[in-house]
């Protein structure tokens, strides 16, 4: 969202003055085809056509740090039901505790007290709403301060403004079908449209050239103690209808009927040229969403006025071509592929565990096969569609990434496992698998704050699949790779430390062959993707390196591996020195992938992200605090200890 | 015989490559750091374009820097790497990584010390012909009166630079009737009306005086400063003046019956072609603010031939040893008009890295899938003896 725009829109509403607070209303449940047909309509958001469904589910996951909560009556709300509460409903939607709070300081800072509940909790708008006002000249206030100064409280309340904002928006957006405009007031109004209120705008806005063309006319044929009472009433139509049509459909749902019109309409924009007269199918949509709002206390005729709404603008954006992804970008959310491959990972894991404590059922083996393999399968076809929906190669942002990674290293896994069949690989991929898929749902709460949802527009020197397919896929292939070797230093680090398999040299001499082999395969990778890199830079600014951070976390981590080779081919380290090595070139991998992201210089500087550097903080002193118990084990192993006794590998030499 | 067998075994040990690829490790890391708080071009003097680093560690660590570094590097790859490897078929993919490291290593070594990179910004309409250095600075004089073939008297970057810290340096020629003496060169400083509440970083003209800043980490915002002396040489008359990277207007001196301008300003490199701006658009992702593509057209003008070009992102101009890419796009503020901002840049190893990484990446291949199929077949030998006993 355009930050100038959002400060505009705090400020403005910043003016308005805060709604009543109202109980609960009940409403009869929605239809499964009225929520078909409503998630399925297009909108122009974040740059590209996308189904109401991607939009709703982004924006309640930006809300409410999950995308569907329970209300206070029981009912479970998914994103497109609560979206159309939001619209249809917003006195009952304002009760929804749909606002995650991270911190209570929050509250406190707004003056907000609200009894019983935890630090971290989840509150309506309504509960919120006496601390509106100020939250609202603080969010303004801190609009101004730089992202990176912003305190942890500044950045709460920053982030709730908007929500706030962009949810007070959702819940006028339809005020304009609702609205009744006093035109039975004024006798030339009154002839136009009848003796009754007018309820809504589109038949006002239809006959708005004839109001122009005519009006002064007629208002000149009156006396003066007519005109002034006719003028008096018109005025305040006037600002009843400016009123609501400022906040019309804060939605970009209008698609123009001129495909080289690139921007949909938003309401006001679209009540703007419904009103010049020569715009037909404006005027038709802005009628068939009030049609929709009058109609929304009885469940067919509102799935009737839905169906004729979403025929009439699937049409127009079917026929500027935006609209064939859209059916399947909905079947991809709705497919869920990333959290049923979580659940795939963790019970092939769970199979794992099982297989450790009965080695003889093989069954539990081939179980783990199967879950993992579905998987990696629900990953690859995860990652396929949204290749397909954003016409891109696999990866193009850091969420996407997290996917990537995860699928090529359980790939890789069963690979290996396929070929050496020593279970090594095969108890490492369902961990990989589920600890991916678990980072990239953490991850997806972030990019849904940063960028609106997970398929976001590029900029402009990023706008190139070619160079997407090449550098970018190369190098992540080369962090996959880093990774894996890493967690294989990592398992034969722990393994010989509590003693796994301690007499099955065998084992070890394995994981040490994958761990080298994998380091080969990720030095390919790595090198080629960083070079490629180099390339993309110098045929787009004009030098091949410069040292920018996220060039030399690429470079550092060619360096680790390429230290590595050398090391073992020259004999400085053997099984031990390699796993640590490759542990510790797993930090660096680490370093580069997420810490460089989070410098605040160079090329990729996105700010910093909440929580990444803890988390990468703490994996450094895990992995560092490995390593270094490591030497006191081999120390203790050489000099005759415990570990010698166990037949470590101090007692073999 | 024996002393210098040794001395290229040790050049070309493995375990020289260790202590180098770790060295550069750390300086990457350290250089990577260091950003954060001085800015990339401060990090890339202190740690890749140094011979010694001292890193500010608990205990302070003296590493070779970036210079040393990649310098030992490439005599140790040339040596172990390329001489001294034993032959084989085995080590083929080996060697030919090392080539194409070599080469990269050639191309960085040419780009550093060869090329030239800057920028040159048109409005719409307008034509240039020279583009602008983005952090070096040099002084010109001329004859201010002339318009037509007017001579330029340089005096270049390291030559200043060599001025800071008060040294001054008096240059002359003989093509001009007077000298001047430059001193006090400050990388980064702002002309102020001197008051009594700062100490002036150069002489005081005309109520006047330079005023030292800390150096920019964005080393293009930096605007240098220093203090000039002319002294013509047939009268002894002279004039001190200050020379602002910022100040649009040259000092004058009256000499020889001339009027003489000079001017402290981002170095200027000719380029063999003119391009004029025909137009320039930027264009957006719709409904957002975030820009989808910038296009310009230009016109190339090559004497009496002209001809018209698109650049746009990552498709840049590429003439007469120059490439010029789209990098910037601007509205002029009192004109209105939209303003395009080219970097270019004259580099005799442009197309190194590519082939570079198509030797690495071949090399990297024979390499390594020779091992891994050896090791599949390993595998499968090891699982079918394996069925066999059992």
């Amino acid at each position: 969202m355009n930050l100038v725009r959002a400060t505009l829109a705090v400020l403005a509403l910043a003016l308005l003055a805060p709604l009543r607070s109202a109980q609960t209303t009940a409403r009869p449940p929605w239809s499964e085809r009225a929520v078909e047909l409503f998630a399925s309509l297009p909108v122009q958001d974040g740059g590209r056509v996308k189904p109401l469904d991607t939009y709703a589910q982004f924006r309640l996951l930006r809300f409410n740090g999950r995308r569907s909560f329970r209300a206070q009556d029981g009912e479970k709300l998914r994103p497109t039901p609560w979206l159309l509460d939001c619209l249809f409903h917003p006195q009952r939607a304002r009760a929804y505790r749909a606002f995650l709070v991270r911190d209570q300081a929050v509250l406190e800072a707004l003056g907000v007290r609200v009894e019983g509940r935890k630090k971290s909790d989840r509150y309506s708008y309504d509960e919120l709403a006496p601390g509106r006002d100020r939250l609202f000249s603080e969010g303004a206030r801190i609009h101004r301060i730089e992202e990176k100064r912003r305190t942890g409280l500044e950045s709460q309340l920053y982030v709730l403004a908007l929500n706030l904002r962009d949810f007070e928006s959702l819940i006028h957006a339809l005020d304009f079908a609702r609205t009744t405009l006093g035109t039975h007031e004024s006798a030339t109004l009154r002839a136009r449209f009848g003796a009754e209120a007018l309820r809504g705008v589109s038949a006002f806005l239809e006959r708005m050239p004839d109001l122009r063309a005519n009006m002064e006319g007629e208002l000149a044929a009156l006396g003066d103690d007519g005109r002034e009472a006719e003028l008096l009433v018109m005025e305040e139509v006037e600002r009843e209808l400016t009123g609501v049509l400022h906040n019309a459909l804060p939605l970009a749902l209008f698609p123009p009927p001129d495909p080289a019109e690139e921007q949909w309409l938003f309401g006001d924009a679209a009540a703007d040229r419904a009103s010049s007269g020569e715009r037909p199918e404006e005027l038709a949509l802005l009628r068939a969403w009030e049609s929709l709002e009058r109609s929304k206390g009885e469940a067919a005729a509102f799935e009737r006025e839905l169906a004729t709404l979403h025929a009439r603008v699937t049409s127009l954006a079917e026929r500027r071509g935006e609209y064939a992804k859209v059916p399947l970008e909905l079947r991809f959310y709705r497919g869920d592929y990333f959290t049923r491959a979580l659940v795939a990972y963790l019970a092939a894991f769970v199979l794992l565990c099982a297989s450790w404590l009965a080695p003889g059922a093989r069954w539990l083996v081939k179980g783990t096969w199967l879950l993992t393999a579905l998987g990696t399968l629900l990953v690859v076809v995860g990652v396929t569609l949204r290749c397909v929906i954003r016409e891109r190669p696999p990866v193009s942002t850091l969420y996407e990434t997290i996917l990537f990674i995860t699928g090529c290293c359980a790939i890789v896994l069963l690979v290996t496992e396929w070929i050496q069949r020593g279970r090594i690989a095969l108890g490492l991929a369902p961990v990989m698998g589920a600890a991916g898929m678990f980072l990239s749902m953490k991850y997806e709460l972030k990019e849904a704050a940063l960028a609106g949802d997970t398929m976001p527009s590029l900029v402009a020197v990023l706008d190139t699949n070619f160079w997407l397919a090449t550098h970018v896929t190369t190098i992540t292939l080369g962090y996959a790779a880093g990774l894996l070797a890493a967690a294989l230093g990592n398992l034969w680090l722990i393994g010989r430390m509590i003693g796994l398999k301690k007499s099955d040299a065998a084992f070890y001499k394995s994981i040490a062959r994958m761990t080298y082999g994998v380091v080969c395969f990720g030095l390919i990778f790595s090198v080629v993707g960083t070079i490629l890199g180099g390339i993309w830079a110098n045929y787009s600014w004009g030098r091949f390196w410069g040292w920018d951070p996220k060039e030399n976390g690429a470079l550092l981590i060619c360096l680790g591996e390429l230290l590595i080779l050398h090391a073992r081919m020259g004999g400085y380290v053997r099984d031990h020195g390699l796993a640590v090595l490759a542990a510790l070139n797993g930090m660096t991998v680490a370093f580069s992938w997420w810490h460089v992201n989070n410098l605040g210089v160079g090329l990729h500087s996105y700010g910093k992200t909440e929580g990444v550097l803890l988390a990468l903080y703490t994996y450094y002193g895990l992995g560092l605090a490995l390593v270094l118990a490591s030497f006191v084990w081999r120390l203790g192993a050489r000099s005759g200890g415990p570990a010698r006794a166990a037949g470590e590998p101090g007692a073999a030499r | 015989v024996s002393v210098v067998r040794r001395g290229l075994a040790v050049l070309g040990s493995f375990g020289l490559a260790c202590l180098l690829l770790l060295d550069l490790f750390l300086l990457t890391l350290f250089g990577t750091l260091y950003q954060v708080e001085a800015g990339l071009f401060e990090a890339q003097k202190r740690y890749f374009e140094s011979w010694f680093v001292v890193q500010r560690t608990p205990v302070p660590l003296v590493l070779p820097g970036g210079l040393l570094c990649m310098g030992l590097l490439a005599v140790n790859l040339f040596v172990g790497g390329l001489v001294r490897i034993r032959k084989s078929a085995r080590t083929a993919g080996v060697i030919v990584v090392h080539v194409g490291i070599a080469l990269m290593l050639a191309a960085g070594f040419v780009k550093l010390y060869h090329s030239e990179d800057g920028h040159l910004t048109l409005r719409e309409g307008e034509q240039g012909d020279e583009f602008l250095s983005h952090y070096l600075w040099e002084v010109a004089l001329w004859d201010a009166r002339q318009t037509t073939g007017v001579v330029e008297h340089l005096v270049a970057h390291e030559e200043l630079t060599a001025l800071v810290g008060g040294r001054s340096r008096t240059f002359t020629s003989t093509a001009l009737p007077f000298d001047v003496e430059l001193s006090g060169f400050l990388p980064n400083c702002e002309a102020l009306p001197k008051g009594p509440m700062w100490q002036a970083d150069s002489a005081v003209v005309d109520g006047y005086a330079l005023k030292r800043l800390e150096p920019d980490p964005e080393v293009e915002r930096n605007l240098a400063g220093l203090t000039i002396r002319f002294r013509d040489r047939a009268t002894g008359a002279t004039r001190e003046d200050l020379l602002w990277g910022f100040e649009r207007h040259p000092a004058t001196f009256e000499s020889g019956g001339k009027t003489w301008a000079a001017s402290l300003r981002r170095m200027r490199y000719s380029m063999p072609f003119t391009v004029r701006l025909e137009d320039i658009r930027r264009e957006d992702h719709p409904g957002t603010a975030m820009a989808r593509s910038y296009e310009s057209d230009v016109t190339k003008i090559e004497g009496a031939t002209e001809q018209k070009i698109r650049i746009q992102m990552n498709e840049p101009l590429r003439h007469g040893g120059l490439v010029l890419f789209q990098s910037g796009y601007n509205v002029d503020r009192v004109s209105g008009r939209e303003v395009s901002t080219f970097s270019v840049v004259r580099n005799p190893s442009d197309h190194w890295p590519l082939y570079s990484c198509i030797v690495i990446g071949i090399g990297l291949v024979l390499a390594f899938v020779p091992k891994l199929v050896r090791f599949v077949r390993a595998q499968e030998q090891a699982r079918t003896q394996l069925q066999g006993s059992s």
